[in-house]
Order: structure tokens, then sequence, then C-alpha cells
């Protein structure tokens, strides 16, 4: 007997269909069919008529799922999560990235994670900030690594530092000399952004805006090493976090004057039931990081 | 660290039928015996008494309310269904001690949509003999809690041989709630969380405390996998006693050789565990409460 048997049990008497109930349960047919009939076997009874062309409950099967409704009403969540600490050597964590996650911040709290953690397996979903704060919100993921520059009120965001930009010019650029350069001075220069919806990128257009001056978009891409690359061989220049301009030579790394900063974060929906290895990752961040929810 | 616990009933019928409840929701042995209220240990002191909701009051007048524990005892999915077989129109007496579960009984199989068929409590402590017979004789469906069709009706010689031979008698085995379940295992988490801590806090030296560290890490991670497992049983318990028995569980001694030998290690785990166990007795909480 399992959990899970009630559970298929309790779907496939709502919607009449085993088809149907697989979808809503995101596992196929053939596994509900056969979790029902071995439910049947066990109690003995048949539990739905399979004649008409709806699947529904004869009548000890309505018995069945009042008495079913009636013992799981207000518990079924707690116990799946119950279950969840099953997972605690195994288990899978599903988080969000976006193109930035590369930075050292996290990469750094993955891979204490991964040092912990040996046996949970890490999963992840590329978007950008946008559709990771949805797919937090949609349940297809745990965790999602942001930049948390429009916060939504449902999600919870657990701050992990903040990581300065830096100019990245082709090496043989005129300001890859210059110690450090002033937004203006870059006005005239083609640069290379982020795609839109990057949260990135709208700091930046922000920040040339308050300059009063506008950038001269040359490329867009949703990738960095496509955009290092495209600086490395003088497409144009291009503003990232420092952890990302990285050490090709064919690229010279200029600091700003008026630095500028990007916040980072973990974010996780707040009403949800977290599975004990997000609790587990969430617990690490905010042993690593000094700065908590914010 | 092996806890003990004590079963109190107010007769031996629903003493014992605790002490099956109790011990129907661990897959393990447990050490359990049953008492009647009036002949409670003075030797062998339990961790925890786990009674009926009624003989709470009476039980903590003799013993400290902290370590009492009630258990509300419900009828399976399996009697649900055998009285949901009984042809239309027909009539079940309901064989009780007393009118007031019987009637309870009938409210529990009439909130489930038993409707076609009529209940009539037979509570035959409050009947007299004459009136007791004359109803078993014309009854073609008798239920009630197993132990009373058991002891007090099959058992005596009288009622017995009044009945029809082909009478259909319909024993429900009572098992606890979960509510009541994640109360007791709750109690349980808590006393096993406190024994974890007390021998944690002697663990220093490597040397000397080694093997200490990985019997309490053995202990602690069959702690958090008898909760755990355990509530889950409470659950299958009540869909059916019979086919909750079988488990697919893993075997601690196995999980732990994939651990670190390193004594630090040892100790992170089994402060892990105490966060797990206490995580447990939280969600336990939620389940009592019958909330998410």
């Amino acid at each position: 007997m399992e959990l899970r048997q009630l559970e298929y049990f309790q779907m496939v008497s709502k919607v009449n269909s085993f088809t149907r109930a697989a979808e809503r349960l995101y596992v196929s047919q053939p596994a509900v069919t056969n979790t029902i009939r071995a439910l049947e076997d066990e109690l003995g009874i048949q539990l739905f008529d399979r004649s008409q062309k709806q699947v529904l409950l004869t009548s000890e099967g309505k018995i069945f799922y009042n008495h079913v409704e009636h013992v799981l009403h207000g518990v079924s969540k707690t116990l799946a999560d119950i279950n969840n600490i099953k997972n605690l050597n195994g288990g899978i964590l599903r988080l969000a990235l976006t193109p930035l996650s590369g930075i050292k911040a996290f990469t750094f709290l993955l891979a204490k994670f991964k040092e912990k953690y040996p046996q949970i397996q890490v999963v992840f979903e590329e978007n950008n900030n946008e559709d990771g704060q949805r797919a937090l919100l949609e349940d297809r993921v745990d965790l999602a690594f942001l930049l948390p520059e429009m916060k939504i009120s449902s999600l919870t965001y657990v701050s992990i530092g903040q990581q300065s930009l830096a100019l990245c010019v082709p090496a043989n650029h005129f300001l890859a000399a210059n110690v450090m350069v002033r937004l203006e001075d870059l006005v005239e220069e083609p640069l290379i952004l982020f795609k839109q919806d990057c949260a990135l990128r709208n700091l930046l257009l922000r920040e040339f805006e308050r300059n009063n001056t506008l950038p001269k978009i040359q490329f867009e891409s949703s990738q960095v090493q496509t955009i290092k690359s495209l600086v490395a061989e003088n497409a144009g220049i291009a503003i990232l976090p420092e952890d990302l301009c990285s050490v090709d030579q064919r690229i010279g790394i200029v600091r700003l004057k008026a630095p500028l900063y990007i916040d980072l974060a973990l974010a996780y929906k707040t009403q949800k039931s977290l599975s004990h290895a997000a609790e587990a990752f969430i617990q690490l961040a905010e042993e690593l990081y000094a700065e908590k929810r914010m | 660290m092996k806890l003990k616990f004590a079963a109190i009933g107010s007769n031996v019928l629903v003493a014992e039928e605790i002490k099956r409840a109790v011990q129907s929701i661990f897959y393990k042995d447990i050490e359990i015996e049953s008492y009647t209220l009036d002949m409670l240990p003075v030797k062998k002191m339990p961790d925890l008494y786990i009674c009926a909701t009624t003989q709470f009051e009476k039980l903590c007048q003799v013993v400290s309310p902290v370590k009492v524990v009630c258990l509300e005892l419900m009828p399976s999915s399996r009697f649900f269904l055998s009285v949901g077989r009984i042809p239309r129109g027909e009539r079940v007496y309901i064989w009780n001690n007393h009118l007031k579960y019987a009637q309870i009984l009938e409210g529990y199989c009439r909130r489930l949509g038993i409707l076609d068929i009529s209940f009539e409590p037979l509570p035959y402590d409050d009947l007299s003999v004459h009136d007791v017979l004359f109803k078993l004789k014309c009854a073609n469906y008798i239920m009630g809690v197993d132990c009373f069709i058991d002891g007090d009706l099959w058992g005596n010689e009288q009622y017995r041989e009044s009945l029809q031979p082909s009478v259909t008698l319909i024993k429900a085995q009572r098992v606890a709630s979960i509510q009541s379940a994640s109360r007791l295992l709750q109690e349980i988490a808590k006393l096993m969380g406190k024994a974890i801590l007390l021998k944690r806090q002697k663990l220093q030296c490597p040397e000397r405390d080694g093997d200490a560290a990985v019997s309490l890490l053995i202990y602690a991670e069959q702690a958090v996998e008898l909760i755990r497992d355990s509530i889950n049983k409470a659950v299958y318990n009540q869909i059916s006693p019979e086919i909750s028995r079988e488990r697919a569980g893993q075997v601690v001694d196995e999980k732990l050789q994939l651990k670190g030998t390193c004594f630090e290690e040892k100790l992170a785990e089994i402060d892990e565990m105490q966060y797990i166990l206490s995580d447990l007795c939280n969600k336990l909480s939620l389940i009592e409460a019958g909330s998410e």
C-alpha cells in the first residue's frame, strides 16, 4: 500500500478518466491504470465501473472515496512533505538559472551544496530572470538564482550578495589602457547587450538614461559566452559582472568610475511547502552569506 | 534507549484493543503492556501512557499528564466496505456495550453514504438479557467492534446460540485515527530527540567516543525512519490494517555504510538527524491539527 495509490484513486474519481487523471498527475496512463488495479486487488473490490464511456465509481468505490477523503482531509500535503524527507540522501532539487548564474557567488553555493549533499541530484532549468520567477510561481522549479530587480510579493528572496560590473573591451581597444571609465565615455562605442527581459540590460539602460545618454546597441545575445566572443573579435564592448569577464587574453577589463552593482538572490515561492533538499539549500545559502531574507 | 509504553483501557478488552492499535502503527516490535485503570504498573514505569479519550481525565489523576497520550480509535475502510455490501432495505444491528458508541458507528456509516439500510443499536449492557436475545434471534446482520463481537457476543454461549446460522457478523478492527497517531508520534519523536541530544553532548573525543558516535548515528537514523514510516502506516491502517503490514523500506545500517568515517562527519550527521526529527515533529503537529 502506498499514498500514491490513494492520490491516483482520488484523481481518477474526480475527473472520471484514467487518461485525464494521468495528465493531471504528470504520469503515464498505464501507471495510473495499473496502480488502481493493484489497489482494487489489495482491497478485493472493484472501485470503478469501466463499462461506460466515463470511468465511474461503483457503489463500493463511492464509500471508499468518501472514507479516503475523510482520512486525508487537510493532511495529504503534509504527508507528502513527510515523505519528501525520505529523499534527504537522494531526491532532486530543481533550480532555475539565468545566464548570469556563472557568477562565483552562485557557483560557490552550488559547489558547497554538492559537497554537503552529494546524493541530491540538482537539475537546472535555464531561463531569463522573468521566466525564472514564472517557473517558481508555476512550481516547475524549487528555487531560482535571480537578480531581484522587480520583486514579486509571493516570492521570498535570500540575498547572496552583490557583484560589481566591469567593462569588457577588445584587448587592443583604446579604452583597454584606462584604469577606469565613465559611462558617458562609452556612448559612441558599439555596445553588446543582453536581450530584452534581462535584468542586467534593464539596469544598464537605466544608468545610461540617468546620465542623459543612450548607448549604441550593436548586438544582443542571451549567452555570456557569445557576448564575450563578440568582444574578443572586436565586434563591440560589453558591460558584464566582474566574475564573468574572465581571463580571455583577447579581452581587456576596465572598471567603471561610478561603480555599478547587481544584487544576487536565491528565490523561492513563499506559500509553498519546500522539499527537504530545497530547505537544505536555502539554509546553506543563509549560512554562507551574512544577509538574510530581502 | 528503547521506549516503554502502557496501553490503558476502561476494561481488559479495550486496553488490549489500544495495545493492538499502537502496535499496528509500527513496523517493528515495541515494548507495550496493557493495563486497566485500577491495575496500573507500579514498578516498570512506562515512558508514555496511551489511553482512550474517555480515560484521559481519570488517568491524569494518577500519572503526570505530560506522559499521557489519547488515542482515538476509528474503523478502517474494510469495515465500511463490508457494511456497504449489506443489501438495500436490510436492517443491521449495532452490537456495543453502550448506546453512545453504537450511535457513533451509525453516524460514521451514514456520513460515508451508507443510507439504504437501517441501523438498530443493540447496547447489550443497557438492555435486559431478554431483549438482547430477542433481537439477536431475528438479526441477519450484526456489526460492531471486533473485540466486543468476539468477546461479549461470540464468547457468550447464551448469545451465540441464539444467533441464526445464516447471520453475517461484520467486525470493525479499529485503528488509531491519523490525528491521534500524529500526536503519539510527536511525543515519541520528542523523547527520542531528547535522548539523542543528551548522548550527543557527551561525544567529544574521536578516539574514545568513535564507536558511541556510530551507535548514536544509527539510533538517530532509525528514529527518523521510525517516525516517518509510522505516520504512513497510520494512514494505510485507516484503509486496511491487513494490507499495511508490508513495508518496502530501506535498511538503515546499509545506508550508514555510504557515509563518511570521520568523527566530525558523524557528529554533523547526528545533528542533521536531530534537525530532521524536529522537522518531522512540526509536520506531525500540522497533521494533528488537520491542517496543511
